[in-house]
């Protein structure tokens, strides 16, 4: 066992990809330690993929892939502003309202620092927002995107824990808004502080109109697929196609954004990133194959339970733990690791399954854009021309602001369960 | 570009299309599910065949992720090693994968070899197709493998040493 750990750290210094470490990790365990026929390997590679609600992650992608092409985000920026722009700190609230809106079309943090950032930091910084500023908020409302619904991360936690995709998005609800909230009232202490700047003039109705029907075709996309999901009208993986469908109509032919060819590109895109998460879906089948042949989430579960018989403890040491792994690891990579390890464990301290996931699922996306490995504070960097260490002090006080949020969704259960309660999830 | 490298760009350019034209083809089988649920006659072979193309894309799409360097990894230290170290650490990275993608190869060679028999659900149309994207994936890899492996010794730049991203 020592020896694998071992492998795997050693893989993970020389920069192999975590797909083929956990490859690399299983193939060592079959070959010298397990007794395990070999042919099960082929078998296994298979049966990991062999799953039709994967079928929505290259989908997803592909739709977010699109709707970028298409430029959707900017009637999403436009609409935004209408809403919050004459809060003090105007342009840091538009960054987060927008950030909430194009969660519901691609759900990815990453997607939603390059997209927005792009258009909104330059903005900021014309407005007199400090470059840091600017792109701290960016990458802080970018956690946003993974947590509210439709979430590529949530259909890998779906495939590996057996929860239902379906109450996994009605979770993700009340949790992305109250860290929205979250973040809107901390830049609102910003703006009075340092006077930022905020629309005066009132927009006219007209103008209100001509805005709400540019953005009518961005805002309806997440509306139907939620309301699809939820009424049971069709399956994620259904949503997920019906959404590439509603984005190429959009960009061909209602906002003529989108060629052919644009149409064309985004299928290999989809399908290519979408492959880099299914690639490491089937890898980590080996791997929990090794895990589960060693009883290694039995070991731990006995081990932590040794720790502490707290509830409260508990759930502290996995805010810790997984944090640190949001840091380190991409969000689907931890999700595929640790959740069959962890969740049976949450279970035995009485934590709803559906708490935990969320739980889980918050903290691993705060890591998005916590120093010193937040993949977000490296995307935003080059945008706002700025080196890394300048955002990573000033996203500081956001990811503080994210944690009391993180903090309230860890021990008032009911914010995170209140919605699928309602809808039916559970009882 | 050695010879090497240009066999690697135009077997990625081949299976980047195809995944494409993959992803194209699931898109529509899957519509015709949609469909054939709301005129109450849904053809069954539908999801069958999407599970099918799911799993080409998987196997083809990552073998193009490595040639782009999409993979995710953990590549912070390697970038910050000396130059020298960091070519070390990064051929033993790359033999490490070369390895896992040969047996890889072997081993899900045989399983759908063995699956030759074997039919679908609902399609009768032998697995052993189906399974072939496996170790043709693999072997697609280890080309983009050995076409990167023989660039290390040019570089002169860290950043573009690593495997993935």
């Amino acid at each position: 066992m020592s020896i694998i750990i071992l492998v795997f750290v050693v893989l993970l210094i020389v920069g192999v990809p975590i797909a083929f470490i956990l490859g690399s990790a299983s193939l060592y365990y079959f070959l010298f330690i397990g007794n395990v026929p070999m042919s099960m390997i082929g078998q296994k590679l298979y049966s990991g993929l062999d799953n039709y609600v994967l079928l929505s992650i290259p989908f997803f992608i592909l739709a977010g892939e699109l709707m970028n092409r298409s430029k959707i985000t900017d009637s999403l920026i436009e609409f935004s502003q209408l809403m919050v722009g004459r809060i003090p700190g105007a342009l840091a609230q538009v960054n987060i309202v927008a950030s909430v809106f194009f969660a519901g079309i691609t759900g990815c943090g990453v997607a939603d620092t390059v997209a927005l950032g792009s258009i909104l930091i330059p903005s900021m910084e014309k407005e007199g927002y400090t470059p840091e500023y600017a792109a701290a908020v960016t990458c802080a409302s970018s956690v946003i995107g993974p947590i509210i619904p439709p979430s590529v991360v949530m259909i890998i936690y779906s495939t590996c824990t057996g929860e239902s995709v379906g109450a996994l998005f009605a979770a993700g609800f009340v949790p992305g808004i109250a860290i929205a909230i979250a973040l809107m009232i901390l830049c609102f202490v910003y703006a009075k502080k340092y006077n930022h700047p905020r629309r005066t003039e009132k927009v006219s109705v007209k103008e209100s109109y001509g805005v709400l029907k540019k953005s009518i075709v961005a805002l309806l996309c997440p509306v139907v697929l939620i309301v699809g999901i939820f009424s049971g009208i069709f399956t994620p993986t259904e949503a997920a196609a019906i959404a590439c469908l509603y984005a190429m109509i959009a960009g061909k032919f209602i906002l003529k954004t989108l060629s052919y060819k644009d149409i064309w590109d985004s299928f290999v895109v989809g399908a290519v990133s979408g492959a880099v998460i299914l690639f490491i879906i089937s890898m980590a089948s080996i791997f929990g194959q090794f895990l589960a042949i060693e009883r290694i989430p039995e070991l731990l579960a006995r081990s932590i339970l040794g720790l502490t018989n707290n509830k409260i403890v508990f759930l502290l040491m996995m805010n810790v733990i997984l944090l640190i792994a949001g840091m380190l690891l991409d969000t689907g990579v931890s999700v595929l690791l640790l959740a069959p390890i962890l969740l049976p464990i949450a279970i035995q301290y009485g934590i709803a399954p559906l708490h935990f996931a969320l739980v889980m699922l918050v903290n691993l996306n705060i890591g998005l854009a916590t120093p010193p490995m937040g993949v977000c504070l490296f995307a935003a960097a080059p945008i706002a021309h700025l080196n890394y260490e300048k955002i990573a002090k000033a996203v500081l006080p956001f990811i503080a602001v994210e944690l009391g949020a993180l903090l309230l969704l860890s021990f008032i259960p009911d914010l995170i369960l209140f919605v699928p309660r309602l809808l039916g999830y559970i009882y | 570009m050695n010879i090497l490298e240009k066999i690697s760009k135009k077997v990625a350019q081949i299976t980047s299309m195809i995944a494409g034209l993959l992803l194209l083809i699931v898109f529509v089988v899957i519509f015709i599910g949609i469909v054939g649920r709301v005129i109450r006659n849904n053809p069954a072979w539908t999801e069958e065949l999407a599970r099918w193309g799911l799993i080409s894309i998987g196997f083809l799409g990552g073998s193009v992720a490595l040639y782009k360097k999409q993979h995710v990894g953990v590549n912070i230290l390697v970038t910050r090693m000396p130059l020298k170290v960091a070519k070390i650490a990064t051929i033993i990275a790359y033999f490490a994968v070369l390895a896992v993608c040969a047996y890889y190869l072997y081993y899900s060679y045989f399983a759908a070899i063995k699956a030759y028999r074997i039919k679908g659900d609902i399609i009768p149309f032998s697995m052993m197709y189906v399974k072939l994207f496996l170790p043709f994936g693999f072997g697609c890899m280890i080309i983009h493998l050995l076409a990167g492996l023989s660039k290390i010794f040019q570089c002169k730049d860290v950043n573009e040493l690593t495997i993935g991203q």
